[in-house]
């Protein structure tokens, strides 16, 4: 390989890669459920980027990234340990591991604000819908992006997301009523 | 030729009512259309129509508050990335573009 050709990939990576590399970390958080994996993955994924980054249009970097990542993922699992990888009993492992009594006294001593009231709705949702959540309120994706880093059609991301909202909406619509009668 | 004045009258009503009324959409276009709307995507009506009606109808502004109150409150428990994890990562990269993939 000439040195030009390589200054250019260095270039490149440095335009459309290294920027993304905190939102890469978080969705590898978000799908591995731990920091060491999660950094795994992201540089299993910036290898892979790097490798085809000259056929790379420049377009939308952050979902042919998350593309990547996805790829990555399954690679991984399908490689290793499919212990990590989220399913719905690991998350249903997950929401019993936290004490719901302790939640509740904590709740209580915040006088069971609002975002107590939200956490504990969303915590109650399936896998598949706190997933969606997590990628566009906490990782901040877009509905593509989202769609891109999940392997499903965007119109999949938006019914999803719109639901899980509804049913927190419900959730707390219903533990109003539940609080104005105790 | 009344029919006529009548029909481009009609015309000229709709064009404000869907522009500049006070109620432009029904509440079921912009229930279909709400999340997308506050989440800054792509939207089957025109954001202004969309603002005007959330100003316009209490119900549906109601509705938008909450749901404006459920994301913030789900974007305020995001944790801070680990800031290790993240020198590592960037050092990685910067060091993967600098030398290549020597592997
Ligand atoms: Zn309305």
């Amino acid at each position: 390989m000439s040195s030009a050709e390589s200054a250019t990939q260095q270039e490149l990576f440095e335009k459309y890669v290294i920027p993304e590399t905190e939102v890469m970390f978080r969705v590898a958080m978000s799908i591995t459920r731990n920091k060491a994996d999660a950094e795994d993955l992201v540089q299993d994924t910036m290898l892979r980027a790097y490798r085809s980054i000259e056929k790379f249009d420049g377009r939308y970097p952050r979902a042919w990234l998350l593309t990547i990542l996805r790829n990555a993922a399954i690679n991984r699992v399908r490689r290793k340990r499919p212990e990590l990888m989220r399913d719905p009993d690991l998350t249903m492992q997950r929401v019993a591991d936290t004490d719901p009594d302790t939640a509740d006294v904590e709740a209580v001593v915040i006088d069971r604000t609002f975002d107590a009231d939200v956490e504990k709705a969303l915590h109650s949702l399936s896998d598949k819908f706190i997933e969606v959540i997590e990628m566009v309120d906490l990782n901040g994706l877009s509905y593509q992006e989202t769609a891109d880093a999940l392997g499903v059609p965007v119109g999949t991301v938006m019914s999803r997301l719109h639901r899980a909202r509804a049913k927190i909406r419900k959730h707390l619509a219903s533990s109003e009523v539940a609080k104005g009668r105790s | 030729m009344s029919f006529l004045r009548k029909f481009r009258k009609n015309s000229v009503q709709e064009n404000i009512s869907a522009t500049t009324g006070k109620f432009p959409l029904s509440c079921q276009q912009v229930g279909k259309d709400l999340q997308s709307f506050l989440d800054g995507e792509e939207t089957n009506v025109t954001a202004e129509d969309l603002s005007a009606h959330l100003e316009a109808c209490k119900d549906c502004g109601l509705e938008a508050d909450v749901y404006r109150k459920i994301k913030l409150a789900i974007s305020q428990t995001a944790e801070p990335v680990d800031k290790g994890s993240l020198d590592r990562l960037q050092d990685f990269g910067r060091k993967l573009a600098e030398s290549g993939d020597n592997e």
